[in-house]
C-alpha cells in the first residue's frame, strides 16, 4: 500500500495555477523530497497533503483512503506535519510543546496520561531534545527549536511525516543532525518522511526519490541519478549550475556557477558559447 | 491516578481553590464596606440572620451592594476572560474587548438599543451584541492581510475605533433627555452601581458563553502555535475561532449594557496568571474567571471607598493599574 498516492492534481488560487497536473506515489517507509525553485508549488502540495487545503481537481489518497475521508481528528493521527512558519513568540517550555502533540488522542478536556507522558519522553529523546525539557522555546537556538517541533510531530505517532524545508536558515551542522534524525526514524519506525527542501545536496544524500516542480509543473520524478541532472535542474531554476557526483553515496552534487567563473565553467566543461 | 500528570490536575485544583478563596474574601469584604459606613461590627449578623436587623441596613447590603458585587464579579470574570480569548486568537498579548474597540462598539450597539426602546433583555444585550460583532469584524479588516505591521495594525485599529465610539457615544448621550441612558462617564469609564436587583439574573446569559469557552481549552492551547500546525493536529481552526469570537463578543455584550465600559481588566488579570501559572489554558480559564472576579471587586471597593466624597467610576481604578501595564507591554514585546 501506498502511502501517498496523489493523482492528476490542480490547484487554482483564483487565475493563478499554483499546481498542474502532479501525479506521485509514495511507499510507505519512504524518504521522499520536493524539490523545486521558489513559488513552483513545493509548499502547497505539502499543504495539500498535510489536508490544509484541498485541490481545485484530482484526487489525495494517504494509506490507501481518500483524504476527504479522514476526520480532521483521524488524520492528525496519523499524518504530523511541521510547517515552516511556527509563531516565534511561544510561551511554552520545551516539554509542554512536545506533550501537545498527543492532542488528536486525547478528548477535548482529557488529561495527558502515563502513556502519553512516556511517548512525549521518547519523541524527545529520538530528537535529542530531552535535555532541554524545562527550558521555554525562546531559549532555543533555531536547530533545538526545530527539533523540538519535529519531537512534537513524532509526538502524534503519524505513520507519515510531512516537513516543509526543516532545515531552512540552520548551520550544516545542524542541517545534517536534523536529516540524519528524519533518515533514523524512517528506518527504525517505519514512518514515511516527506520533505520540502531547498538543500539539494543533502536530500540527494538522503531520499530515495525525489519530485522536482517546476511553476507547478511535475519537471521530474524518481531517483537522485534521474532528477537531479544538469538539464533538468538547470532548466527549473533558471540558472547555471554544475553538476558532478558527490562522491559520498555516489549521488549527484551541484553548485550554481558564479558570474564572475563562467569563463572558466565554460572552457572547462567546454559548453557553447555566451549565446546560451 | 497517574503520577506523571497529577501536576496539571493538582495545579488546576490549587489555583481554583486558592482563587476561590480569594473571591470569597473580596466578596464579603466589598458586602461589609461603603460610604453607608462599614457594618463590619456587625457583619455577621446582617449576613446570617437577615430579617432580624436594622432593615436600613440589611436593604443596604442586600439590595444595593450584593447586586453590585455580583455585577462586579461577573464583569470581572468576562473582561478577563474575554482578554484571554483575544490574546490566544490573535496572537497578540495586547489584545483585550476594550482595548480593541469591540466593548466601546457594544455600548454604541446598547445606547442605539435604548434609544429605539428596546427592553433590556434581550433587546438591548442584541444590540450591543450587534455593536461588538460589527466592530469584530471591523478590527479584524482593518488588522487583515500577512503585513509585518499586523500586530500594530491590530492595536491601532482598535484604538482608532475607540476614539471613535467614544465620540459617538458622548454625542448620542447629548441628543437624548432620557434618564434611562445614564450618564455619559457611565458609558465612557464603567459604573456598576446602576444595576439593580432585578436586573442582575440578565447576568446569567453570560454562564453558557464561559463554559463553551472553557471546553475550548485545548484547541486554545493548539492556536498558539499557528493555524495551520493547530490545524494539522486536528483542530477545525475555522470554527473554534468563530464560536470562541462569537462567544466572547456576545458575553461582553452582555456585561457592557450593564456596567459601561470598563477596560483593561482582560489585560491586567490574564497576564498576572500567564506569569503565575504559565501559558497552559486549562489553567488560565479558571483562574481568569475565579481571579478576575475578584480583581474587578477590589478595583470597585477602591472606587466606591477611596475618594473623600461620592465615588469614582471603576473604569478609573482599572486603567489607572491596566494601562501602565499596556505601555510596559508594548515597550517589551519591540524590543
Amino acid at each position: 500500500m501506498n502511502a501517498v498516492a496523489v493523482q492528476n492534481v490542480h490547484l487554482r488560487y483564483g487565475e493563478q495555477k499554483v499546481l498542474r497536473g502532479i501525479s506521485c506515489t509514495i511507499s510507505k517507509g519512504e524518504f521522499f523530497a520536493v524539490i523545486g525553485p521558489n513559488g513552483a508549488g513545493k509548499t502547497s502540495l505539502l499543504r495539500l497533503m498535510a489536508g490544509l487545503i484541498s485541490p481545485s481537481s484530482g484526487s489525495v489518497e494517504i494509506m490507501g483512503r481518500p483524504l476527504k475521508s479522514y476526520s480532521r481528528r483521524d488524520y492528525a493521527r496519523r499524518v504530523a506535519t511541521v510547517p515552516q512558519e511556527v509563531p516565534f513568540e511561544l510561551p511554552f517550555r520545551v516539554g509542554e510543546t512536545v506533550l501537545l502533540g498527543r492532542s488528536p488522542h486525547l478528548g477535548l478536556w482529557e488529561m495527558e496520561g502515563n502513556r502519553d507522558l512516556e511517548l512525549a519522553g521518547q519523541a524527545m529523546q529520538v530528537m535529542e531534545v530531552e535535555h532541554l525539557s524545562a527550558r521555554r522555546l525562546d531559549q532555543l537556538s533555531g536547530g533545538e527549536r526545530q527539533r523540538v517541533f519535529i519531537a512534537r510531530a513524532i509526538c502524534q505517532e503519524p505513520d507519515l511525516l510531512l516537513l516543509d524545508e526543516p532545515t531552512a536558515s540552520l548551520d550544516p551542522a545542524h542541517q545534517v543532525k536534523i536529516m540524519d534524525l528524519m533518515d533514523r526514524l524512517r528506518r527504525e519506525k517505519g514512518i514515511t518522511v516527506v520533505m520540502v527542501s531547498h538543500e539539494l545536496n543533502l536530500v540527494a544524500m538522503y531520499a530515495g526519490r525525489l519530485l522536482l516542480l517546476h511553476s507547478g509543473i511535475q519537471a521530474g520524478l524518481g531517483p537522485p541519478q534521474e532528477v537531479l541532472t544538469k538539464e533538468l535542474l538547470e532548466k527549473s531554476y533558471g540558472c547555471r549550475l554544475q553538476v558532478d557526483e558527490n562522491p559520498l553515496g555516489r549521488v549527484p552534487r551541484m553548485m550554481p556557477v558564479p558570474e564572475k567563473y563562467s569563463d572558466i565553467w565554460e572552457s572547462a566543461f567546454k559548453i557553447p558559447g555566451p549565446d546560451r | 491516578m497517574d503520577t506523571d500528570s497529577a501536576p496539571l490536575h493538582r495545579k488546576i485544583l490549587a489555583s481554583v481553590l486558592v482563587l476561590a478563596l480569594i473571591l470569597l474574601l473580596a466578596g464579603v469584604l466589598a458586602l461589609g464596606t461603603g460610604p453607608a459606613g462599614s457594618m463590619w461590627d456587625r457583619f455577621w449578623e446582617v449576613i446570617f440572620h437577615r430579617g432580624s436587623l436594622d432593615p436600613m441596613e440589611s436593604a443596604i447590603i442586600w439590595q444595593i451592594r450584593l447586586p453590585r458585587v455580583v455585577l462586579a464579579a461577573v464583569a470581572g470574570s468576562t473582561l478577563a476572560l474575554g482578554g484571554l480569548v483575544f490574546q490566544a486568537l490573535l496572537r497578540n498579548p495586547l489584545a483585550e474587548p476594550y482595548i480593541l474597540g469591540i466593548s466601546g462598539g457594544s455600548a454604541v450597539g446598547a445606547i442605539l438599543g435604548m434609544f429605539a426602546g428596546l427592553a433590556a433583555f434581550p433587546g438591548v444585550s442584541a444590540a450591543a451584541f450587534a455593536g461588538s460583532m460589527i466592530t469584530l469584524g471591523l478590527v479584524l479588516i482593518l488588522a487583515g492581510g500577512r503585513s509585518p505591521l499586523r500586530r500594530d495594525s491590530l492595536i491601532l485599529g482598535g484604538v482608532m475605533m475607540n476614539a471613535f465610539f467614544g465620540a459617538v457615544i458622548m454625542f448620542l448621550i447629548s441628543l437624548s433627555q432620557d434618564a434611562q441612558m445614564r450618564h455619559v462617564l457611565f458609558w465612557l469609564m464603567g459604573d456598576l452601581s446602576m444595576i439593580s436587583p432585578e436586573q442582575t439574573p440578565v447576568l446569567l446569559a453570560v454562564v453558557p458563553c464561559m463554559a463553551g469557552i472553557f471546553l475550548l481549552a485545548r484547541p486554545m492551547n493548539l492556536l498558539l502555535l499557528g493555524r495551520d500546525t493547530a490545524a494539522s493536529m486536528g483542530v477545525n481552526v475555522r470554527l473554534v475561532s468563530f464560536v470562541l469570537l462569537v462567544l466572547t463578543s456576545f458575553m461582553v455584550s452582555v456585561v457592557v449594557s450593564q456596567s459601561g465600559l470598563i477596560g483593561f481588566v482582560g489585560l491586567a488579570v490574564p497576564h498576572i496568571f500567564r506569569l503565575l501559572l504559565g501559558p497552559d489554558h486549562r489553567l488560565l480559564i479558571p483562574a481568569c474567571l475565579l481571579g478576575g472576579a475578584a480583581y474587578l471587586i477590589l478595583c470597585d471597593l477602591a472606587a466606591r471607598t477611596l475618594p473623600q466624597e461620592g465615588e469614582m467610576p471603576v473604569g478609573v481604578v482599572t486603567a489607572l493599574v491596566g494601562a501602565p501595564l499596556f505601555i510596559f507591554l508594548l515597550w517589551r514585546s519591540r524590543r
